[in-house]
């Protein structure tokens, strides 16, 4: 069953396709959507230049483009030169939202007054239609000759969504609500006339493990999928911090998990690293985020802010912006590096050797997912889509990679945390199942019963036993840092290469306090007076009779 | 809060334990190095010049006479040497016994304090006795003292050949030593504080303090400051300040011995510590409350050294004390765990060690005896301390408010 795993991996890699992407957004902004897009463009292709129009001159040879595709976020007339070049390109164009009016290719259509949709089909099958997270509005599309990909179903009437005509595609809507999203992932496939065979990669991931883990609940778990022949991953935080009371765990402290973790390793489940620390408040609307700040809804530089950083608009013009902001991001890299490499210490210090990385709460900058990228070749989990809120987080369907993660591979997780039997799961699947080779995942936080975990199996196996279950260890996976080297061989085992100082293995894992570290240095101190005087009492022992011998004299 | 507190108590404790500490390897090398100088002190000296010996005694006929025969017994010329025995106000014959010995020993000189100045304690008697003392310096004795032969002669060496020394300061050494628990705690007591305090602070800062005994000053010094600060309780340490002050220092140089008597039952120890940590804490305050004006900022130290050890420590001690039984009960989330634990063994490993050193640099006292003496002391004698420092502070805080005067307790001695 675990066969194939690398070529699913690697699935992507179409070197005769060159995508050119470009997007109008409000001052060129990377919005949301240019990320959504961007991730789906990777999976067909390592090649792909993402360009805000205006920025498009002359100068620029697009000969060399195979396809192009072009979003629309705002209304605008568009760079004239981007105008010229889509009319002298023959080959695909795929068209997002607005200005289409503007290219001449797109003469074949009209759009009219925008329509509420509710669900989509590929079809225009009620039947078959696939329901929306929320009513989408779209503009309503009169065309001749054209065929249609997606149907917009909205109350009785269904509208053509995403329509094609001679090589060029038009897509009707602006954002990218997560079905179509979905769905524009399965008809990528004929616009680049790339057709992935039908087939499912999926995933376990044993989630919210820490060191205060109940050893026992994870040890039943890990048996249960062992006993399906179901590899699995677990992801980790290596140190536990009670908010509440101020408390710190780390890993090494419980044994008895640490047993568990490692006897799993060794019987082929995968580590994954998830963040470093795992906060815990009574309440969980106090928790913490590790990577970012929830207070003001930005991004963390591993102090927490008084106030929000200043925005854009606050400044006269972007250098300006850019100057005030730079130093922010640097220190927040520098965060999110040494919290990386500590998490990585330490786990390799406890014979865990993790192949992944996944973001706590999938909460992350641009910047963040840069600097995991420096260690790590691959990501598993949903994606924050934006630098300025953290309220939408997201997965694409299948395996990929994104500009924005710095081309690192992100296993996604298009099925949402399973902590329960839910009508919802069975929607994500269903979802899910629009794509021909998109993932299905489980993922479910150990405290969470093993017949829960065994429910979600048995759910997605009723839908499909076209899967095959991802073994991370026959994969070609790399996590480095400047003293640790942890990657997989062909054979399928785990190479670790580690040169951590023994007095960085001595401290880290205390996290001494400033405190506790000036005690230890009197406590060194003491001892070694301690063991002064008992040497001057034994040598004035020595030269007591020749002491003696001289008085009397 | 528990967390602040027990952080700053633990931050006291080990401020004044390392300053020990530091002491102790101060001591530790002056033993090494003091007596190097005495061969060439030796030749420099053409002609000994003449001294005064001060003895104050009030109520002292059990011991007058064994102290006195002691001063005859000196290797002194006995044309340079004037005893004076300061008889102050006793009922019990001492001066008599003082003159019958004057008989035989026309260098003894027995003088009666007189009213307003009788009976008002040692500081009074000694400036009584500095009105006719003859000598270049004055030497003085506790009635219960019996000086080694040499001693005045070292005690004159180490003035003679270093002018910077406004006094210089010798050992004493307990003579009943071996009759109670109690005196064998206190000898040890005393050793220790010898070697790592005296030595200590001589070795690291040419400062030690006045003793109530065995120690010789320049007359001009005493003159020149007006005597003993009659009001104080612990007089030498007062004086110790003010001819370190002067510019002086104070060396302590332990080949000068005296031996003496030492309390033998508790509550005669209980009444003279009390006037001792009484006396440091009126020294200490007097001193704070004037500092600016002092000349050499540098007593500053040792002022604060008594500081923490009469206020802060003594606070810092109570303070963890209480916290560590309070924790046994209710849980106060500290968050200093095992480092404090720790600190906590090695500070019994540091004592243990210190006093052992102390006890190896005397020939006779690091016996197996003592040895688990020293053991067993840091739960039991060294722990009473608090209590004293506590009854102390009760007493001055409470005299000072009913404005009394402070009230000389004599030291009971035993035949």
């Amino acid at each position: 069953m675990h066969a194939n795993e690398q070529s699913l991996l690697e699935l992507q890699k179409h070197d005769n396709v060159n995508v050119l992407f470009i997007y109008t957004t409000l001052n060129n902004e990377e919005t949301e959507t240019v990320r959504q897009i961007d991730m789906l463009l990777h999976h067909f292709t390592d090649h792909v230049d993402i360009l805000p129009d205006t920025v498009i001159d002359e100068a620029d040879d697009v000969t060399n483009y195979s396809h192009i595709v072009y979003y629309g976020d705002v209304e605008r007339t568009i760079n004239e030169r981007v105008i010229d070049l889509f009319e002298a390109f023959e080959g695909n164009i795929f068209a997002i939202g607005n200005n289409t009016k503007q290219i001449p290719r797109y003469r074949f259509m009209k759009e009219e007054q925008t329509v509420p949709i509710q669900a989509t089909s590929f079809n225009g099958d009620n039947e078959d239609a696939t329901s929306l997270q929320y009513n989408l509005e779209v503009k309503k599309i009169k065309a001749e000759d054209y065929s249609v990909h997606l149907y917009g179903h909205s109350y009785d009437e269904k509208i053509p969504l995403l329509v094609e005509h001679e090589r060029s595609y038009y897509l009707a809507a602006t954002t990218l609500e997560e079905t179509i999203y979905y769905c524009i992932a399965e008809i990528l496939h004929h616009f680049f006339n790339i057709e992935h065979k039908e087939h499912h990669l999926g995933y376990v991931l044993i989630d919210h493990i820490h060191p205060k883990t109940d050893e026992e609940m994870l040890y039943q778990v890990g048996k249960k999928l062992s006993s399906r022949n179901i590899p699995f991953m677990l992801a980790i935080s290596t140190v536990f911090i009670d908010n509440d009371r101020g408390k710190t765990v780390h890993l090494a402290k419980n044994k008895a998990l640490l047993n568990v973790l490692q006897q799993l390793q060794r019987d082929g489940a995968v580590v994954i690293a998830k963040g470093y620390v795992h906060f815990y408040s009574d309440d969980p609307a106090n928790s913490t985020y590790e990577f970012w700040d929830r207070e003001f809804d930005q991004f963390y530089t591993g102090e927490l802010e008084t106030e929000p950083f200043l925005t854009l608009s606050e400044f006269t013009n972007k250098e300006a912006y850019e100057q005030y902001i730079a130093p922010y991001h640097e220190k927040e890299a520098e965060y999110i590096r040494t919290t990386v490499e500590k998490a990585l210490k330490e786990l390799t210090y406890n014979g865990l050797f993790p192949l992944a990385f996944t973001v706590p709460e999938y909460r992350i900058s641009k910047n963040g997912y840069e600097t995991v990228a420096d260690h790590f070749s691959t990501l598993i989990g949903k994606v924050q889509w934006s630098d300025h809120t953290a309220t939408n987080v997201g997965s694409p369907p299948f395996m990929t990679k994104a500009s924005f993660l710095n081309e690192t591979t992100l296993i996604p997780e298009p099925l949402s945390l399973y902590t329960d039997k839910s009508a919802f799961f069975k929607h994500e699947i269903e979802r899910a199942l629009l794509v021909r080779d998109s993932v299905l995942n489980v993922r479910f936080p150990v405290y969470v019963d093993a017949d829960v975990m065994a429910d979600a199996l048995d759910t997605i196996e009723a839908y499909t036993t076209n899967i095959t279950w991802l073994d991370m260890l026959t994969t070609k996976q790399h996590v480095v840092t400047n003293d640790i080297l942890v990657k997989t061989t062909p054979s399928g085992t785990i190479e670790v290469d580690r040169h951590v100082k023994w007095w960085d293995d001595l401290f880290f894992q205390r996290e001494l306090s400033t405190v506790e570290l000036v005690l230890w240095g009197i406590t060194a101190l003491v001892l070694t007076f301690v063991l002064l005087f008992t040497l001057f009492t034994l040598r004035l022992r020595a030269q007591r009779k020749k002491r003696l011998f001289k008085e009397q004299k | 809060m528990a967390n602040t507190l027990f952080l700053t108590s633990l931050i006291i404790i080990w401020i004044t334990l390392l300053y020990h500490m530091f002491l102790m390897l101060g001591g530790y090398l002056h033993f090494n190095r003091f007596e190097r100088v005495i061969p060439k002190w030796r030749e420099n000296i053409k002609q000994l010049p003449p001294v005064t010996i001060m003895i104050p005694a009030h109520n002292e006929a059990v011991v007058i006479q064994k102290t006195l025969q002691a001063m005859t017994r000196l290797n002194y010329p006995k044309d340079k040497l004037q005893v004076i025995c300061i008889n102050d106000n006793s009922s019990d014959g001492t001066g008599d016994i003082a003159r019958e010995m004057q008989k035989d020993y026309p260098f003894i000189d027995v003088s009666d304090t007189k009213p307003p100045n009788a009976g008002k304690g040692k500081s009074t008697a000694l400036n009584e006795g500095l009105k006719i003392a003859k000598g270049k310096y004055i030497i003085v004795y506790d009635a219960d003292n019996t000086p080694e032969r040499d001693a005045v002669y070292h005690l004159v060496l180490g003035l003679e050949n270093d002018e910077k020394a406004g006094a210089v300061v010798g050992k004493f050494r307990i003579s009943n030593a071996k009759k109670t628990l109690l005196t064998r705690f206190i000898n040890i007591e005393t050793i220790n504080f010898q070697w790592m305090a005296q030595a200590g602070r001589w070795f690291w800062f040419k400062m030690a303090t006045i003793p109530g005994t065995n120690f010789a000053i320049r007359k001009s010094i005493l003159d020149e400051l007006g005597g003993w600060d009659e009001r104080a309780l612990s007089e030498d340490t007062e004086l110790s300040i003010r001819v370190y002050d002067l510019g002086y220092h104070i060396r302590f140089f332990p080949v000068a011995i005296t031996w003496e008597q030492e309390p033998e039952t508790w509550r005669v120890w209980w009444h003279q510590r009390t006037r001792w940590a009484r006396g440091n804490q009126y020294v200490i305050i007097k001193f704070l409350l004037r500092f600016f004006s002092l000349k050499r900022k540098f007593i500053a130290f040792d002022l604060f050294y008594f500081f923490f050890t009469y206020f802060l420590f003594f606070f810092g001690v109570i303070m963890s004390n209480v916290i560590f039984i309070t924790n046994l009960f209710v849980d106060l989330q500290l968050k200093i765990g095992v480092v404090s634990l720790v600190l906590w063994i090695l500070a019994y490993f540091l004592y243990v060690t210190e006093v052992f050193i102390t006890l190896s640099i005397e020939q006779t006292e690091m016996t197996v005896v003592n040895f688990f003496i020293v053991l067993f002391m840091y739960f039991t004698y060294s722990q009473l301390w608090i209590l004293l420092v506590i009854y102390a502070l009760f007493l001055e805080i409470k005299r000072v408010i009913r404005r009394e005067e402070a009230k000389w307790y004599k030291t009971e001695r035993f035949e």
